[in-house]
């Protein structure tokens, strides 16, 4: 091991090694059915991130969601017979 | 930069921690045999959960998240659902889950590594098991997606797409409720699958809307 952090539990199992990537938050919110939206996150530049999206609404459409540049965008989904979701949208880092 | 504290890199340069972002870690895990929707409720906390399913049934046994429930300010439960795949099949999916959140409250280990932002919330605690990603990748349903690297890992599926699918029949056909799961393939692979979640009535048209057939598939341990 060059360096880092490695974590074991009482028992002796390594829970965090040295070349484990882990997932943290940067932004959640709740976003209303048929609403679309972007947030600008300066601080993910050179980061890496990635964009989830989790409907609260199971049998509607969640958001669909992305990210270019610094800027995390969700779009409302729809169509003639499913109906928008609220959702939960994330940014996770792993940098 | 953080604005004080600890910097923790992996050996590939990434950040594990610091003081800035909290860090994921297990809240909860289990195994569900299920055909339809079931509820694992999760202790009330205002940050969004995460949930993870490793499905272990035959190749055309679906499982994923069906949403999550929320009661302002808190995420109170994650729905899952099990199903087999195609229109208007039934069957049980074995799976197992895990469902990750941002805790709180400090573990209850005497000793370790315990990290706070500069709002005194907990980022890190050396006493929780942390949420680690295997690799990330672009799926499309019904294409299997192979992880060589990666034996039996769990996965995470965004979005969760819907369809809904009418079938003609003189005079009258189904209307089903559809939903995108996962299916396992093989140890090292997985596909995209349709599975039904509800007969909503009777039609006399064909039709097949969907939301979309591409995801992002996150595979994590």
């Amino acid at each position: 091991m060059a360096y880092g952090l490695r974590v074991r539990k009482a028992d002796g199992t390594v829970i965090l090694n040295t070349p484990d990537m882990v997932g943290r938050i940067r932004y959640s919110a709740v976003v209303a059915s048929g609403a679309s939206g972007s947030t600008t996150l300066s601080d993910i530049a050179g980061k890496t991130a990635y964009a989830m999206s989790i409907p609260l609404e199971g049998a509607k459409i969640a958001h669909s969601v992305s990210i270019a540049g610094t800027t995390f965008s969700w779009t409302a989904q729809s169509n003639a017979r499913m109906a928008s979701s609220i959702s939960l949208v994330l940014v996770i880092l792993t940098d | 930069m953080p604005d004080y504290g600890l910097r923790i890199k992996n050996s590939g340069g990434n950040i594990q921690i610091d003081s800035l972002y909290r860090n994921y870690v297990l809240e909860k895990s289990g195994s569900l045999d299920i055909n339809g929707l079931h509820s694992i409720s999760i202790a009330n906390n205002p940050n969004p959960p995460i949930a993870a399913v490793r499905p272990t049934g035959g190749t055309d046994r679906v499982c994923g998240v069906f949403d999550v429930s929320y009661s302002s300010p808190n995420y109170t439960a994650v729905r899952f659902f099990g199903g087999k795949g195609g229109v208007g099949q039934s069957g049980s999916c074995p799976f197992d889950y895990k469902i990750y959140t941002l805790l709180e409250g400090k573990s209850a280990e005497a000793y370790g590594l315990r990290v706070y932002d500069n709002a005194e919330k907990l980022v890190y605690d050396s006493g929780y098991i942390p949420f680690k990603i295997l690799e990330v990748g672009s799926a499309v349903i019904g294409t299997t997606y192979n992880h060589p690297s990666y034996t039996n890992p769990y996965y995470i599926f965004s979005p969760w797409h819907s369809g809904i699918v009418g079938i003609y029949i003189p005079n009258q056909g189904p209307v089903f409720s559809l939903k995108s799961g996962i299916a396992k393939q093989s140890p090292t692979s997985v596909q995209g699958m349709w599975t039904t979640c509800a007969q909503l009535g009777v039609t006399n048209m064909s039709f097949a809307d969907y939301s979309g057939t591409t995801f992002t598939i996150i595979l994590c341990e």
